[in-house]
């Protein structure tokens, strides 16, 4: 499976990952990439990181999820470059498209739904 | 440039190509906050908009995102709106952003009530911290004497990193890292005492939290104070004789001499004495040491030396220029040793018990006081248990704190005057406080010195103000005297790589001072300093020169007692014992 997401690379996936993985591994590159100077990148994705971290421990509550969304759409509309946008972007995606894999993630199982997922398909798809 | 118009907020507004949209907004009438935005450090012309902190963001219609207003040119029919539900919520957001990772002990901060995220925190009404999660936690950074570091408190503007590579040419600082973990560090990570940093303190002014203060030595003065059998003199530079009365309210600029003279002693000063005197005393060593070099062929041109910060500044990265350098202390140096022996003698107190602080507009000032040679009073009287030559350096802020510490209600005060002895300024070293006015001072006092002739007109408006880099020239007895003036370390790099490519070979003397503006824009000023207070400030320190009896540092009849009664002569054995001083090459290949 191949997906373009940010910096022009190619990301090769097994078929047993899931979109929660897909985040938590750019949102872990984005902040190994962001060069720190603006707010939304350098602390936004480091706030949207540690409540992923909290769909991985099943520890995540709806208003968590809701807040999740607010960070998303702010740091994609008001990061400075791409490489913050992208991460706003792919969240707001994923908790739009990919609820599935993000419900049982909670419940502390994998969807796998990566292969078809449509929403997947929308990340590709735009810009 | 050609004009365009666009559409703020439902209001049209016309501007020149290439104004951003924050500007345009201004001129429409709308403010739109910022925080990491500065249209000036320092000097006019030197912008930093690096669009860092997005508080500033905007929406234009047809964008998907939000733009910066600091940093995106308006472009014709463009339609911007600053301050929809949307816009605001996102500028509220990231300023909860910063603050989640932001050490909110504001109570206990040095900014408290002077902090740029405070107040806009309140300005955008931000009631809650919503994201929430790990902090940063690095040791503050107080290997330094003039300067404390506090990197939890840093939001990353970087306008100290603009202020020290681009104004001052110093570049100690620098951005390291990535995402979350970056920060503003000392370049190399090493404490910055160890840096090229010049503690000139121009990162202090420009900081627009608590990251980057001045060391505060308040209690070491109330300490002294409170100790009866320390005699406590005070001494008070040129600039902060206009710039104190700003943070109680009265207009930039304003003297309040007098004021100052009586809140020193209800702090339980023991004698309140005025750099000024010992300015009009550097004019006399200073003068007499450049007609010296003019006429035996010494090193020329001739640099001033009462900015520590330059000083610092040309040990590190000009010390094969260093013999250029004037071996004059500055006025606070030679105040110390004088009132350690002269005024001792003089008043019968053993040197051992006096006490000197003084007030400053310069973190850099606390570091020459520390600096190890300045210990010229222990060496005259051959007495190690003489403290050193001053004792404590107060920056204009923390006087400030002091009077509100205790108490006084400075606007209020009636005037008075300084004690004798060591108390009475001229004119000409009132303008010591501005860029420019050590030249002048030298000037009013060498020309007379030289030919022996009054001097038709004392005011040399040429060399005066916040322009670049200043020139004139004076005949003296058929020498043409060619000087220059530079404020700002930019300036004088510029300067002295002219010197040393041997381009200056004709100027006789160069007026260096470390900070924009000169003094009334030091590092230790009240804050705001931004180019508006500092040309507010320089107006009001010539205004004071205009109105002083005398207006001349050889006509000071203090001045003319202290050689006749103690030192001799200018440039006399007990002047170098007490007055002068040299230079120690630093910098990476020394």
């Amino acid at each position: 499976m191949i997906a373009a997401v940010g910096s022009a690379g190619k990301l090769f996936w097994e078929k047993d990952r899931c979109m929660v993985d897909m985040v938590q591994f750019f949102l872990d590159y984005t902040q190994k990439n962001s060069c720190g100077e603006c707010t939304p990148c350098r602390i936004g994705t480091k706030r949207m990181q540690e409540i992923v971290q909290k769909v991985f421990d099943g520890s995540i509550s709806d208003s968590e999820i809701s807040f999740l969304k607010n960070l998303a759409t702010d740091i994609e509309t008001s990061s400075r470059c791409d490489l913050g946008k992208m991460a706003g972007k792919l969240v707001r995606y994923t908790l739009e498209f990919c609820n599935d894999d993000i419900e049982s993630r909670i419940k502390g199982s994998c969807a796998c739904s990566i292969p078809a997922n449509m929403g997947w398909q929308q990340v590709v798809m735009l810009r | 440039m050609s004009d365009i118009r666009v559409i703020i907020d439902g209001r049209e507004v016309t501007v020149p190509e290439g104004t951003t949209i924050l500007e345009a907004a201004k001129k429409a009438n709308v403010k739109i906050p910022t925080l990491c935005y500065l249209k000036d450090v320092g000097l006019k012309g030197i912008k930093h908009d690096i669009g860092s902190c997005r508080v500033c963001v905007v929406e234009v219609d047809g964008k998907p995102d939000f733009v910066s207003s600091c940093n995106t040119p308006a472009e014709n029919g463009m339609v911007i709106k600053t301050n929809t539900p949307k816009v605001l919520a996102a500028r509220k957001l990231n300023l909860e952003m910063l603050l989640s990772d932001h050490h909110l002990d504001c109570t206990t901060c040095p900014k408290n009530g002077i902090c740029e995220l405070q107040s806009l925190c309140a300005e955008l009404n931000v009631r809650a911290i919503r994201p929430q999660g790990e902090m940063k936690s690095l040791p503050i950074d107080d290997s330094s004497p003039s300067i404390i570091r506090n990197p939890n408190k840093c939001i990353l503007c970087q306008r100290c990193i603009t202020a020290c590579k681009v104004l001052q040419t110093v570049d100690a600082l620098e951005l390291y890292g990535n995402g979350f973990d970056a920060v503003v560090r000392p370049k190399g990570g090493i404490p910055l005492i160890e840096t090229q940093c010049v503690n000139c303190g121009q990162c202090a002014l420009v900081c627009p939290t608590g990251a980057i203060v001045e060391r505060d030595d308040t209690w070491k003065v109330w300490e002294a104070i409170a100790d009866p059998s320390k005699h406590v003199v005070a001494q008070t530079a040129p600039s902060t004789h206009v710039t104190i009365g700003e943070a109680f309210g009265l207009p930039v600029g304003t003297d309040i001499t007098g004021k100052m003279v009586a809140a020193l002693r209800r702090l339980g000063f023991d004698a309140v004495f005025d750099t000024n005197w010992a300015a009009d005393l550097t004019i006399m060593e200073e003068g007499y040491e450049l007609i010296h070099r003019i006429k035996n062929n010494g090193v020329l041109p001739q640099t001033t030396s009462c900015s520590p910060g330059w000083i610092k500044f040309a040990e590190e990265f000009y010390p094969d220029l260093l013999p250029h350098i004037s071996s004059c202390k500055s006025p606070q140096q030679m105040f110390g040793p004088i009132a350690k022996t002269f005024y001792a003698e003089k008043k019968k107190i053993n040197p051992e018990n006096i006490f000197v602080v003084s007030v400053m507009p310069c973190t850099a000032k606390k570091y020459e006081a520390a600096r190890p040679e300045m210990n010229s009073a222990a060496k005259y009287w051959n007495n190690p248990g003489i403290s050193r030559d001053v004792d404590v350096v107060l920056t204009s802020r923390e006087l400030i704190r002091m009077i509100r510490e205790a108490g006084i209600d400075f606007a209020n005060l009636p005037d008075e005057k300084y004690d004798p002895i060591m108390g009475e300024g001229t004119g000409a070293a009132q303008i010591f406080g501005a860029t420019g006015g050590v030249m002048e001072a030298a000037l009013r006092t060498a020309y007379e010195v030289v030919t022996g002739k009054t001097l038709p007109k004392l005011d040399f408006e040429d060399i005066r103000g916040m322009k670049g880099i200043k020139e004139a020239s004076v005949n003296m007895n058929g020498i043409t005297v060619k000087v220059l003036v530079a404020h700002s370390l930019g300036l004088a790099r510029q300067l002295m790589d002219k010197v040393r490519a041997g381009e200056l070979k004709d100027y006789h003397f160069i007026e260096i001072m470390a900070c924009p503006g000169g003094c009334i824009g030091g590092g230790g000023q009240p804050i705001p300093t931004t180019v508006e207070e500092r040309e507010l400030r320089i107006n009001g320190i010539y205004e004071r020169d205009k109105k002083l009896p005398i207006r001349k540092s050889h006509e000071n009849p203090e001045i003319q007692a202290i050689y006749k009664e103690f030192l001799g002569e200018p440039l006399g054995h007990k002047s170098h014992q007490l007055l002068h001083t040299h230079y120690i090459p630093r910098g990476k290949n020394n």
